[in-house]
């Protein structure tokens, strides 16, 4: 079955790489009738589609549970995944009460008593509970995301007063999360890395034929509803009776007497990530045991192998010295179980390690299987990051001399710069970090699982009191020894302890990005159903 | 004492009325309270996981299989010398749980012999298997303290750049004289663990059974064909009794028709269940590393059905440490209970459910699980009852009769919750590289293990 590009948003397609400029919107539904002839608006006016692009700016959006619930009905709502309905700041238990128990997880922040799941699985845990976050809590909860994307900051600016300022209606801003100016030559995450390689091919886009490793490539259903996954089958999508509002939908694959809702649609996930880059510098700088020929190059290869990658993007099992030359061709072109079975060049714990092992997850694993289940829990990334870089090159000796020249930095960031544009004040309280967006069929089996399995496990790898050096929070109450990170190498491993966590989660949320079908379908349905 | 590993279950029919309410928030207290009363399997030396749950009533085609109370364990050592050690260490808790049984006329005096008989009575032979076999529990945390003293020796060791310039063997010898400097402590550790006699005979008889059940599986297979082998030739003129040939067909036929119906009947896929109930089962999912999970349902239409799959599950179990291909398990097993008409599964494991059980779907594994659970009503249909589709092509269907079956493990035990099988298992093999004799190749391969 041949890709309906036409009826997919553009953000599915393409991650806008040209259009360097980019704004997320985050708003709140106050009036429903007058929201819905917005989103109308939007709709057959503005929304990007996955065709070739035909203008210089790109217009998406996608819908909460609670978004869905006000412009759809229960029913509807209830055809969708458990994790969407229930939302990323969800808590087992339900109870409001919180109390003082976490002062092992590091905490500022105030948890609740009584087991919470989703916050537990993605580890979301004490200063990145819920409860902190910027947007996407009980507190800001969000109910569409606007994204806005141009070639240029002054054309963001045009297209956002056109888009939004004049028009919007039944809406208010929850929070405006900005992006920094997206580079496409060298997009560099805030620590100097670069960002966004490590990309599924998938089948029926044009970049399937860049790739020459078919083993790697991966069915359109694990980013796409409505189309065949890596089990063959199709990722649970959410449907709607056929009737007069729903025509011209496509049938759903598990009740062909039902119209797919989801289909060209897709799942999208949004954590924005505070990143505390002097801090990070500052520990690879002040604890490294790395052999090299400097104190800095002693850092970087440290923060090259927590990351699995230096700075440049060279992954350290093809490049395990900081001279090796990689062809661009070859930056995602690997795998682990031949080449570094005991991660002698990219540690067991690396970060990209425990975000795809490739053919390499381990507890006994072979590497067919290994690829086999990696291709079942991947995502399609599209963020972008967010705040003033500490250099605005990436230099990374810039950054580490920066870090000395100020001397001992804490955790947090010590400057924030919020923006105000002609539609409120950006990125309120943030200073800088990434807006981390992914793209998936199916949130717990790959981005939930991903967080949870493989990066927040101490025992990935069958290693101990490990987690994601990058990403993970630590310690936990439950692990309070689990601060630690391994370089193997050829006689005894360096060990690293007491290792800080580097980033924060401050707001995040589970949208359903729909098709144009879809799109349309929601707007005629809540017009039909009292909205109007 | 060897140091086998054994599952033991035992499912137990629970009274009438209140009891099963009664019995359920009994184990959720025993559970939770740490207090006196509580239960005390840290105590018991030969039982490494408890799982106590609650099965409902179910139905198997119109037959009410009644509420039944599930207790099973996972113990190192004889049968016997456990089911005495858990009477001896936790008597008083197994009273209280067995008050709500039904059959159980002990009252809270009752003789130590009566539970003893009263266990072995209900207990179902299962295919279990565990992925740290001959690994006791005093071992365990040994092997882990050890573990912990010879990375906080190398990390002093670097720092004073004690292994500068050193060879595999020789940083080796370090660790060496560092271990036997701590005195009695490590002790233990001086020589590897090596296996006694019966943990030998074990290996032996798992593997002889295994090569044994092969040819007579071959055997059988040619024992069945070749009569149909022999009509075909006597049909195409071969100098063969015609009637005779025909006649061996017979058990053929049978098995075909016996087969073929249980391989073609189509059942209704399990759906999705209410939300509200698999975020009571997410619930009990949230310790860090281990978790555990309990799965219950009736076995699908077909005379044979059940005999067969008891049966298999039977010989699966002689040989399931070879069979057996999960590598996120600690220990898991399958069994039917209620007169064979109810599957039961039971498991400890890395991670939550969810994602432990979708990565069946991979590989030979799902083949193997694919006949384990295609027999259970609600699961997906499988091709050959595992080859194709079933829980392969329905993972959906799959999960959902996951989420179905699945109860709440009202009572868990794990005496190591943040160590998985393969970090045991790492743990022994540096226990038992520690003083062993080695090449500096070998040395250098133990040394990664740290």
């Amino acid at each position: 079955m041949g890709l309906q590009t036409s009826d997919m948003q553009g953000l599915i397609v393409r991650g806008y790489k040209t259009l360097t400029a980019a704004t997320y919107i985050l708003l709140k539904i106050t009036d429903v009738a007058a929201a819905t002839k917005y989103f109308d608006f939007l709709a057959v006016n503005h929304i990007t589609t996955g065709e070739k692009l035909k203008k210089e700016e790109a217009v998406n959006i996608a819908f909460t549970r609670s978004g869905i619930a006000r412009l759809l009905n229960d029913d509807i709502l209830n055809t969708f995944s458990r994790e969407f309905i229930e939302g990323m700041s969800f808590r087992q238990g339900a109870d409001k009460k919180r109390d003082q128990n976490t002062k092992m997880s590091g905490g500022e922040g105030i948890e609740s008593a009584e087991p919470e799941e989703r916050p537990m699985m993605l580890g979301d845990r004490g200063k990145n509970h819920p409860s902190n976050w910027h947007w996407g809590n009980e507190n800001k909860p969000v109910d569409v995301l606007l994204m806005v994307y141009a070639k240029n900051k002054h054309a963001l600016e045009e297209l956002t007063t056109n888009i939004f300022t004049n028009h919007h209606q039944g809406v208010e801003i929850v929070y405006l999360a900005s992006t920094y100016e997206y580079n496409p030559d060298n997009p560099r995450e805030h620590f100097g890395f670069m960002d966004g390689i490590s990309q599924p091919t998938i089948k029926g886009f044009s970049k399937e034929n860049e790739v020459e490793d078919k083993r790697t490539h991966i069915n359109p259903g694990e980013f796409i509803l409505g189309y065949e996954n890596e089990y063959n089958s199709f990722s649970p999508s959410p449907f709607v009776d056929r009737n007069t509002i729903s025509e011209g939908m496509d049938a759903h694959p598990a009740d062909p007497e039902k119209n797919d809702l989801g289909k060209n649609g897709t799942y999208l996930v949004f954590r924005q990530i505070e990143q505390f880059v002097e801090a990070f510098w500052e520990y690879m700088y002040t604890h490294t045991k790395e052999i090299a020929a400097s104190k800095t190059e002693q850092a970087v290869k440290l923060g090259a192998k927590m990351v699995g990658r230096w700075p440049d993007g060279r992954p350290l099992v093809q490049a395990p010295g900081s001279g090796c030359p990689v062809t661009d061709a070859t930056l995602n072109d690997f795998t682990y179980a031949d080449t570094d079975k005991d991660g002698l060049m990219c540690p067991l714990g690396a970060h990209i390690r425990r975000a795809n092992p490739r053919d390499h997850i381990h507890a006994g694993r072979n590497p067919k299987d290994s690829l086999d289940l990696s291709k079942k829990h991947r995502m399609l990334r599209r963020g972008r990051i967010y705040g003033e870089p500490v250099d605005k090159d990436f230099n990374i000796d810039n950054i580490i001399h920066h870090h000395s020249l100020n001397g001992s930095h804490a955790c947090n960031n010590t400057t924030k710069k919020p923006v105000t544009t002609s539609i409120g004040i950006e990125n309120e309280n943030a200073v800088r970090g990434i807006h981390f967006m992914c793209l998936v069929s199916d949130i717990a089996r790959q981005f939930e699982f991903v967080q949870n399995v493989w990066a927040n496990t101490s025992s990935f790898a069958a290693l101990h009191n490990e987690v994601d050096p990058i990403m993970s929070p630590r310690p936990t109450p439950e692990q309070p020894d689990c601060h630690e990170f391994t370089t193997p190498q050829e006689m005894t491993r360096n060990r690293y302890k007491n290792i800080p966590e580097f980033t924060t989660v401050v707001g995040g949320a589970y949208f359903f990005m729909p098709g144009m079908k879809a799109l349309k379908y929601i707007v005629k349905y809540s017009m039909a159903n009292g909205a109007s | 004492m060897h140091r086998i590993h054994g599952g033991f279950t035992a499912a137990f029919p629970i009274k009438e009325g209140p009891e099963v309410k009664s019995l359920s928030n009994m184990l959720k207290f025993l559970h939770n309270n740490n207090g006196p009363g509580a239960a005390n399997f840290e105590l018991s030396q030969t039982t490494l996981f408890v799982s106590g749950v609650v099965l409902p009533e179910q139905y198997y085609k119109t037959e009410k299989l009644p509420p039944t109370f599930v207790l099973a364990t996972t113990y190192c050592g004889p049968l016997k010398t456990h089911l005495r050690d858990l009477i001896a260490t936790n008597k008083n808790i197994l009273l209280k749980l067995l008050m709500f049984c039904k059959n159980f006329n002990g009252g809270y005096d009752a003789p130590d012999d009566e539970i003893y008989a009263f266990l072995k009575k209900h207990s179902y032979h299962s295919n279990f298997n565990s992925r740290c076999n001959f690994i006791s529990k005093q071992d365990t945390q040994n092997e882990k303290a050890l573990k912990n003293e010879i990375e906080d020796y190398i990390d002093s060791a670097q720092t004073q750049g004690a292994f500068k310039g050193l060879s595999a063997m020789q940083i080796r010898k370090l660790i060496q004289r560092h271990i036997m400097a701590c005195g009695d402590k490590y002790a233990w550790a001086l020589k590897p663990c090596k296996k006694n006699w019966r943990e030998w005979l074990e290996i032996v008889r798992v593997y002889i059974t295994y090569q044994l059940l092969k040819i007579t599986g071959l055997a059988l297979v040619g024992a069945l064909v070749a009569p149909l082998v022999l009509t075909i030739a006597a049909l195409f003129g071969y100098k063969y009794n015609l009637t005779l040939c025909l006649s061996g067909c017979i058990p053929l036929v049978f098995i075909g028709i016996v087969l073929g119906n249980l391989m073609t009947l189509k059942t209704k896929t399990a759906t999705r269940p209410p939300d509200s109930r698999i975020k009571e089962l997410a619930a009990t999912q949230l310790n860090p590393v281990l978790n555990e999970m309990t799965a219950a349902a009736p076995l699908k239409r077909g005379f044979l059905r059940p005999h067969l799959y008891a049966f298999i599950l039977r010989v699966l179990g002689l040989v399931s440490s070879i069979t057996s291909k999960i590598p996120t398990v600690s220990n898991i097993r399958w069994l039917v209970i209620d007169n064979k008409k109810r599957l039961v599964f039971l498991s400890c494991f890395s991670n939550t459910t969810d994602f432990y059980v979708r990565d069946f779907i991979v590989g030979d594994t799902a083949k193997g699980v694919n006949f384990m659970f295609t027999h259970g009503q609600g699961f997906p249909d499988a091709k050959w009852m595992f080859k194709t589709k079933g829980i392969i092509s329905d993972p959906e269907g799959y999960m959902h009769a996951v989420h179905t079956g699945q109860h709440v493990t009202e009572l868990w035990y794990a005496h190591e919750k943040l160590l998985t099988a393969d970090i045991i298992n790492k743990n022994r093999k540096i226990r038992n590289g520690l003083f062993k004799w080695m090449t500096e190749e070998d040395a250098r391969e133990w040394l990664k293990l740290l």
